[in-house]
């Protein structure tokens, strides 16, 4: 019987996508890459495609993709005894032999649950025998492992490209042997970069806190070192990615222009994590770009990094690549740029195929808090980008902004009310007498901060719902203009984000109870449900405000059992800074020290 | 590919057309679409062997070259089978029948017999809303092979669509249909006579 006709986007569920790779099914290793979301947004992800088309150059591995099906094809599949399969051949995933998640945002683990329940795979580590799936998972959330601890035989820390080789080579040779799973996990404990949970014990002080990691094993590390890739162009890159028959969320070419960022915002765990910086050439980008266009059709490229303008060499890439795009009708789209370096020669590139929407975060609204979280914009910055912005012809722009920082005083949170209201006295000032000034908008959008590990701000206290709330309402009453449209929201999601991203392995039982009183797709708000959550935590016996609290620097942290690169004292001085109000310049201005000298290909200026 | 929506085929064939280097005609505004028309687009879940589209292309090749050219990079599942030039601006207009392959399972009466009803009543979605109306017209001819259903039903300006003759069936016959799968085998002026040139 055929359960499609029965479901809605039923495109999601059928593979055969233009450079979707199918081979045979007798293929040695068999992979199961899921993305523990719908496909729309796991397709958009560009570290599957990149593992997806590196990977499955081997000829002894089929990699194939897995998404989170929706609740009416989860429904569909359980009444008619179909297994959570592999897109690409269709065959249930629980015949694989690793079964990887990518964990991009906290609340996508419970969607783990459900997607191994549905592949009929054990939950629990320590329920899966010989002849079962490896179950692993590794991506930004896999920095702090810990809540997923009991449910993933080993994490994978840092950029997969070199890593997985090493691992698919030694379970090749392990598969031939006939070997134990235990043995498979201690070969694969001796490479850099895996980290096996259940090779530690964790012991606890009364306070509850953490009071040490022991290796359980002679051969296990004593800390995780994370793998970096150290040479951008001669790292595999796909040529070809898949093209969906059904839209997805970044539905383009992404064009990754480089790794890590030289800005080092406080609060901001990508800044860290990806340390150090590593650039493509303009060569390289230039030369990928016209094969991407080539294989996929694709009616636009973005230029992916965490910041765009931060690149080296963007004047020459820019120029090199609307040469390509303008002669093929492709918009060129430049997300992640900043407001310091903003410039109307580079908007005037993005508008000439087609204007994109323009989008600034100077992310907090007073000056004083902007030193604190080391953004390192001031409000002249952003008063200039905004006017080359409605001068180039733009109406609309959107400012991002964050409540909940540490220090935070009410006058930083009502600042993101007046520095909106200056944008929108600039676009009046810009548009006046002009024609069609009504269509000007401003959308401010205002997210809570969520204390992530591997930061400056990893020990500090994160702000209650109705400390949040009040700061939300602050900003809403001191907003005028009918300009301005103001979006917040409810902050019951960052604060189960921030228990889960500071978590423990305690928090296991927590995700178990919550994915059996039936939580899944918490990230979607039609489907969040705090309430619930509360009780999961309850029938845990844990008290989710406990993970919500400041930590003291000399506390034992979960994710102390990894090395992120950067050192903790780096993070301690930085946290200090933060407290005096003291910005740290830029990588390039001045090497701040912060652990992976030697690695980091950064030239200072002068 | 028969959950491929109408809209996404529009895409997928502006994307095959830039790979294949042919140049389209693009339609202006903000957001300028690739210039092509389907002359009866298909629901989604219904496969079919016979559709007709207007492609804009912005460049002279021949309709031979074209198919040909499209064939070589449109994804498996989908074929150009022929390719004609045409000028007018809406070449569909002698779009008159469609015929579909109805493959059921479960119980099934001679489903004919429903054209010898006086009139064949069924809510059908109009411009104004679902409105009861008189299906008997709409329906040319219906016979039954096996399981196997084939109908020639109005397809174009006044349209009717498979599952509603389905659901004809089942109520005006002593069928008992449990599931079924639609196939468009034809696109058919009003003699009749294949719209497809091969």
């Amino acid at each position: 019987m055929n359960i499609l006709n029965k479901v809605q986007k039923a495109a999601r569920y059928t593979g055969g996508e233009l450079n979707s790779i199918v081979k045979d099914k007798d293929t040695k290793i068999r992979f199961a890459f899921c993305f523990p979301d719908v496909y729309e947004v796991g397709m958009s992800h560009l570290g599957m495609k990149i593992l997806y088309h590196g990977l499955n150059k081997r000829e002894d591995t089929w990699v194939e993709r897995v998404f989170a099906p929706w609740v009416d094809m989860q429904d569909e599949m359980k009444k008619a005894g179909v297994p959570l399969y592999g897109l690409e051949s269709k065959d249930p995933i629980k015949d694989f032999d690793f079964v990887g998640f990518t964990l991009q945002y906290e609340m996508s683990y419970t969607n783990i649950l459900s997607m191994l329940d549905l592949a009929g795979i054990p939950l629990l580590s320590a329920d899966r025998g010989e002849g079962d799936s490896f179950v692993c998972a590794g991506g930004p959330c896999a920095y702090n492992p810990e809540p997923l601890a009991d449910f993933c035989d080993f994490f994978l820390i840092g950029e997969g490209e070199e890593i997985w080789n090493e691992v698919l080579d030694v379970y090749s040779k392990w598969k031939d042997d006939g070997l134990s799973r235990f043995e498979f996990l201690k070969q694969i404990a001796g490479i850099e970069g895996i980290y096996v949970p259940s090779f530690y014990d964790v012991s606890y002080n009364d306070d509850g806190t953490v009071k040490e990691y022991t290796p359980k094993y002679g051969f296990v590390p004593k800390t995780v070192k994370k793998r970096i890739i150290e040479d951008m162009d001669s790292v595999d890159y796909p040529e070809e990615m898949i093209v969906p028959f059904t839209e997805i969320v970044h539905d383009r070419i992404m064009l990754e222009l480089f790794r890590g960022c030289i800005r080092g915002c406080r609060f901001c765990q990508a800044g860290f994590i990806y340390r150090p910086v590593r650039e493509r050439s303009a060569d390289r980008l230039c030369d990928l770009a016209c094969k991407l266009i080539d294989s996929t059709g694709y009616e636009e490229i973005s230029l992916t990094s965490l910041s765009t303008s931060d690149y080296t060499d963007l004047e020459n890439l820019t120029n090199r690549l609307l040469d390509i795009t303008s002669e093929k009708k492709i918009n060129m789209a430049l997300p992640s740029l900043r407001v310091d370096n903003f410039s109307a020669g580079l908007m005037q590139k993005i508008q000439s195929v087609r204007k994109s929407s323009l989008t600034f975060a100077p992310e907090a609204g007073s000056q004083r808090m902007r030193d604190v979280i080391n953004k390192n914009v001031t409000e002249e910055d952003l008063m200039r980008s905004v006017s080359i912005a409605f001068e180039g012809g733009w109406t609309s722009v959107k400012l991002y902004f964050m409540i909940g920082l540490p220090t935070e005083t009410i006058d930083d949170v009502i600042g993101i009310a007046k520095l909106s209201e200056s944008v929108a006295d600039k676009y009046y000032e810009i548009k006046k007498g002009g024609k069609g000034i009504g269509r000007g908008r401003i959308t401010t959008s205002v997210s809570s901060f969520v204390p992530k590990p591997f930061t400056p701000f990893q020990w500090e206290r994160q702000n209650t719902i109705p400390e949040l709330r009040e700061k939300q309402m602050h900003i809403k009453d001191n907003i005028k203009t009918r300009m301005i449209n103001y979006n917040y929201h409810e902050s019951y999601v960052s604060v189960l984000e921030g228990v889960f991203s500071r978590g423990d392995r305690r928090l296991g039982k927590v995700l178990l109870n919550a994915h059996k009183l039936g939580c899944q797709f918490d990230g979607w708000d039609e489907f969040f449900d705090y309430d619930v959550w509360m009780q999961a935590f309850e029938q845990a016996g844990i008290d989710s405000a406990f993970y919500a609290r400041a930590r003291s620097f000399d506390e034992v942290l979960p994710w102390d059992v990894i090395d992120c690169g950067v050192t903790k004292k780096f993070f301690i001085d930085e946290c200090k800074k933060a407290y005096n109000e003291k910005t740290t310049p830029n990588c390039r201005e001045k090497c701040a020290g912060c652990g992976l000298m030697g690695k980091c290909g950064v030239k200072q200026n002068g | 590919m028969k959950y491929v929506s109408h809209l996404d085929t529009v895409r997928l064939f502006g994307r095959t057309m830039r790979r294949a280097g042919i140049t389209m005609s693009m339609s202006q505004g903000f957001n300028p679409r690739p210039i092509m028309t389907f002359a009866n687009p298909i629901g989604i879940g219904i496969s079919s062997t016979s559709e007709l589209a207007l492609i804009g292309v912005d460049e002279e090749i021949s309709p031979r070259d074209l198919a040909i050219t499209l064939n070589e990079y449109l994804p498996d599942g989908f074929k150009v089978l022929a390719a004609k030039k045409e000028f007018a601006k809406s070449p569909f207009t002698a779009l008159t029948f469609a015929q579909y392959k109805i493959t059921v399972t479960g119980d099934i009466a001679n489903p004919a017999v429903i054209l010898d009803m006086p009139e064949i009543i069924m809510p059908k979605k109009t411009k104004s809303g679902v409105k009861d109306t008189d299906i008997k017209p709409f329906i040319r001819s219906i016979f039954i092979e096996g399981q196997t259903i084939y109908a020639t039903v109005r397809c174009g300006e006044t349209n009717l669509k498979p599952e509603l003759l389905v659901e004809a069936i089942e109520k005006y016959t002593a069928s008992h249909i449990e599931e079924y799968t639609t196939e468009r085998t034809a696109l058919l002026d009003e003699n009749l006579k294949d719209l497809i040139e091969f």
